[in-house]
């Protein structure tokens, strides 16, 4: 166990000894950090109003380059008061200033592809719009600046000597623009350029009213821009305010306390959350997300021994018995226009089916409080990559996750450990009365080993009143498999490992009228079974295992909503030494309703094993005091055989006494007080 | 002659009558309650708007819950037979922050709309049935059928009178669902005579009792009529729901990849 001061001086050295992945994220983080910090600065908020319709505004901005003289023209909705240019150096600029009523708020960047014309920027100050035109080369070029009416012309003589080229670039275009451009025939030759922008011009006149393009939707890819020396007195009064506007910090306080309902009457646990999760939009294409947590449960009874959780310095901190603190996730989204990247520690999920998984299997499960804590809280989070690209209604994911961590067995001892661990029978032999049992320690896939690396993908159809996807993963089975060697009469070794397999599957679902029929299913290839056959050479075998689950929602009223699911898990040739049923069966009813307008939520959900006739019922009630204040009061009921998933938790050792609840059957109450800032 | 004249012309006007609907004229001198109802429903709302939305629910002791959305909407005009998609994302309070809500509305009245809600607690994308349209958004005043499209011929429109208010002419039309099970008797509808913007709706329940009234402060944005400001109040429960509209953007071209599943698991467009 990690003592305070014992890590806090782990934690000291950090950088020189983070291991190799973690120095990966640091550096790719702080990349983006530095690329988005100049582009937070000069980009205004998404959410700017919308500009009065006196304003100057910007219809369009094209460049036609010849040889060394470039003729930049700016289109704009009416004639500027006045226009005023002078160049900067150091590094060389042209600015240009649009005088008139502008909009308030107002910025963006144009990268060009050009050999004298780095790009252009544009920024709202108070009556004036202010260009920038970032150029190349070590000379200011001879400029001149002219008002044509409702345009702006810019030409650049260059005197250095540059390579010879004729192009046209649109570098914007608003949408009406845009309009007129695919219904008046395109120019023939630059010569008829300017009788185009003329009509434009006028029309942009006979319709005050229709909306200029904003930055949020710019048919070009924006890139970070720096500020230069002649704005940075203008963006600096903003700076925290503009940066402010950009993170967005929210989080929680939570208490769980449980209480068991039968002997001994203790609190299973009085669990003390405390969850921050900070979202940095770093630029309009690149947002950051951490989410941590600290969790303090001084009757720790949900865990016996916390240093079996395997993560490295900065995924987990724990100090004394009782105290933990995660990083939960930490990842970064690159959006562009039809894909998504998802870099760093993160929850994949998949399925369709509430309370068990089938397809939800990408993260590995921490099974500290079985499975009555929410996924959410359960899943551990992976250092992962995820890919999405959306075609149409068709959208396709790529994960690669180089990241492997165990799911989580509840501890020796703690209020829920397996009870139901099926073992490899031991071929003993007599006369030796005491077998000889070796155990090694598990091995486990090496993270960041290309070849150990787990991957999938998910293909999504979005139909009418349907949804269809197919899923594939190539990933490590979260739990070890418990080989048993036979070395020789009587001696044996258990060598634990963790084993590959391939996961084929899909899911899908139907609504019509107050219906929606979902289900989700896969065939798990590879998976190993324990054997209770003691000639069985390993202890196990191996067989392919079919899971899926049929479900049907049901909106009663406008405040109850039913759900009833059936599970099923079938073992291909299944041999009878096998431990587990070859057929396994459960059903789920879960009950949702809201009263008060949402303030009060009455639950209940129920799994029953068939197999078994073991059960686990949950009803709770929520009430929400305020937006940041509620209150959860509910049960967990354990109930049924003790051979079975749920039933394992109930309260008598004798089959026979099959219906009494108790041992980790609780009651519970919960008080969150959330916050934003 | 003249008997097979008169027949030719009084078939001529029984066919006409069978397929022209005629509405009669219930103010003299003023539009008929049906032409109102075109004229509002052909309001000009732009190819697609961004807007943003604050939330503020009220139940009857005075305690008030705030949300803030951003919602994205596309006409698609019939194209492949939607009528429009609309995305919401709730920004706040920190407990529904992140959740989406996805919809596309079919063009054909008659069929169920394609709805789906993202639930960051869950981190899945659900589709949900959207045959109950009673369901209230979100704990507001407002349900789901409030917000879907409503056709013109889906109702029967009288005009009732005419009223000045301030110098301003407003027409009170009646509307009656043609449905017998809708969720509402009728509507009584205040409609601007200069601008067919909509001031005030009392919803009646099934029962013929005043349900809620509906204010609304309109705004003209890039000429395009707007809400400013809205306020639903449920007479029965006293509960209320104002929302006060801003940031509203016209036309941006809003790209198809906003209403897909990618944007509802990002929690964002």
């Amino acid at each position: 166990m990690l003592s305070y001061d014992r890590g806090v001086r782990k934690l000291l050295p950090v950088m020189s000894s983070l291991p190799l992945r973690v120095k990966i994220w640091f550096f790719i983080f702080t990349i983006i950090l530095w690329m988005g910090a100049g582009e937070s600065l000069a980009q205004s908020d998404p959410s700017d109003p919308p500009n009065p319709p006196s304003v100057i505004r910007l219809h369009k901005v094209h460049l036609t380059a010849e040889g060394s003289q470039r003729r930049i023209v700016f289109q704009f909705s009416q004639a500027p008061a006045s226009v005023y240019a002078f160049s900067l150096s150091t590094p060389n600029r042209l600015v240009i200033d649009i005088i008139g009523p502008v909009p308030q708020r107002f910025s963006a960047s144009y990268k060009t592809k050009d050999s004298l014309l780095r790009r252009i920027r544009v920024g709202a100050h108070p009556q004036h719009l202010r260009f920038v035109l970032d150029l190349k080369g070590e000379k200011i070029p001879a400029f001149t600046v002219e008002q044509q009416g409702s345009r702006v012309i810019a030409v650049l003589h260059s005197s250095e000597r540059i390579a010879s080229e004729a192009r046209a670039q649109i570098l914007f275009e608003s949408p009406q623009e845009q309009m007129l451009a695919q219904s008046v025939p395109p120019p023939t030759s630059s010569a008829s350029a300017p009788a185009r922008s003329e009509q434009e011009a006028k029309t942009a006149a006979a319709k005050p009213h229709t909306a200029p393009k904003t930055r949020s939707s710019l048919p070009e890819k924006r890139v970070a821009t720096a500020s230069s020396q002649s704005t940075r007195s203008d963006t600096q009064p903003g700076l925290f305010h503009k940066l402010r506007e950009r993170l967005d910090v929210t989080g929680f306080v939570k208490n769980e306390t449980a209480l068991r309902l039968y002997s001994p009457h203790q609190f299973s646990k009085v669990q003390n959350w405390f969850q921050v999760e900070i979202e940095f939009e770093l630029t309009d294409w690149a947002e950051l997300t951490a989410i941590g947590r600290t969790l303090f449960d001084p009757v720790n009874h949900l865990e016996t021994d916390i240093t079996d959780f395997d993560s490295s310095p900065v995924d987990r901190l724990e100090i004394g018995d009782s105290f933990q603190a995660e990083l939960r996730e930490l990842y970064l989204d690159l959006v562009y226009d039809d894909f998504d990247i998802r870099l760093g520690r993160q929850q994949i999920v998949w399925g369709e089916s509430i309370g068990l998984r089938i397809l939800d299997v990408i993260n590995p499960q921490d099974f500290r409080e079985f499975i009555l804590n929410n996924f959410i809280d359960a899943r551990i989070p992976l250092w992962s990559m995820r890919l999405d690209y959306t075609l149409n209604d068709w959208t396709f994911e790529a994960i690669w996750l180089p990241d492997f961590e165990a799911s989580r067995a509840a501890d020796e001892g703690s209020e829920f450990q397996f009870r139901n661990v099926p073992i490899p029978a031991l071929p003993i032999q007599p006369p030796l009365p005491f077998p000889s049992i070796q155990a090694r320690s598990v091995n486990e896939p090496e993270d960041w080993r290309l070849s150990d690396s787990e991957v999938g993908f998910r293909v999504t159809r979005f139909l009418r009143n349907m949804d269809l996807s197919f899923n594939y993963l190539y990933s490590w089975g979260d739990f070890p498999v418990p080989f048993r060697r036979v070395l020789g009469p009587n001696t044996f070794r258990f060598e634990p490992s963790h084993e590959r397999f391939h996961l084929i599957g899909g899911s899908f679902n139907y609504a019509f009228d107050v219906f929606v029929i979902r289900g989700e299913g896969g065939v798990k290839l590879g998976q190993y079974f324990v054997s209770d056959d003691p000639n069985e050479r390993d202890g196990v075998r191996q067989r392919e295992l079919l899971s899926y689950v049929l479900g049907l929602d049901w909106t009663v009223s406008d405040n109850l909503l039913a759900n009833f699911q059936f599970f099923q898990d079938v073992i291909f040739n299944k041999s009878g030494d096998l431990v587990d049923e070859a057929v396994n069966n459960a059903v789920s009813l879960s009950l949702l309703s809201d009263f008060w307008n949402e303030t009060l939520f009455p639950e209940l959900f129920v799994l029953y094993g068939i197999n078994f006739g073991d059960l686990l019922i949950r009803p709770q009630v929520r009430y929400t005091f305020s937006d940041y204040l509620s209150a959860t009061i509910g049960a967990d009921l354990f109930i049924g055989s003790r051979s079975g998933f749920f039933g394992q938790y109930a309260a008598s050792a004798n089959p026979h006494d099959r219906y009494w609840t108790g041992r980790n059957s609780r009651f519970f109450l919960e008080v969150k007080r959330s916050f934003s800032l | 002659m003249k008997t097979i004249c008169t027949m030719t012309i009084g078939l001529g006007l029984f066919v006409l009558s069978t397929i022209v609907p005629v509405y009669a004229q219930e103010v003299p001198g003023e539009p008929t309650g049906h032409e109102i109802a075109v004229f509002v429903d052909e309001l000009e709302d732009g190819d697609d708007q961004i807007s943003e939305a604050n939330w503020t629910l009220t139940n009857s002791k005075g305690k008030t819950r705030r949300r803030h959305t951003i919602r994205y909407w596309k006409d698609y005009d019939g194209k492949d037979g939607l009528s429009s998609k609309s995305f919401i994302y709730f920004k706040s309070p920190p407990d529904v922050k992140d959740t989406t809500f996805l919809s596309w509305s079919q063009e054909d009245v008659e069929a169920d709309d394609d709805q789906w809600i993202y639930l960051p607690a869950l981190r899945k994308v659900r589709r949900i049935a959207s045959g109950n349209k009673e369901n209230s958004f979100m704990g507001s005043d407002i349900i789901y059928d409030d917000m879907a499209d409503r056709e013109v011929g889906e109702d029967t429109h009288t005009l009732l009178r005419v009223e000045q208010e301030n110098g301003t002419k407003f027409y009170v039309l009646e509307s009656i669902p043609k449905k017998e099970k809708y969720i509402y008797s009728k509507k009584l509808r205040w409609v601007n005579a200069e601008n067919w913007t909509e001031p005030r709706i009392e919803f009646y329940d099934r029962k013929g009792r005043l349900l809620k009234i509906w204010t609304t402060e309109w705004e003209q944005i890039d000429g395009i009529w707007n809400w400013k400001r809205t306020v639903v109040e449920n007479q029965l429960t006293g509960h209320k729901t104002e929302l006060q509209i801003s940031n509203v953007r016209f036309n941006q071209n809003i790209k198809e990849s906003v209403f897909t599943e990618r944007s509802l698991r990002k929690g964002k467009p």
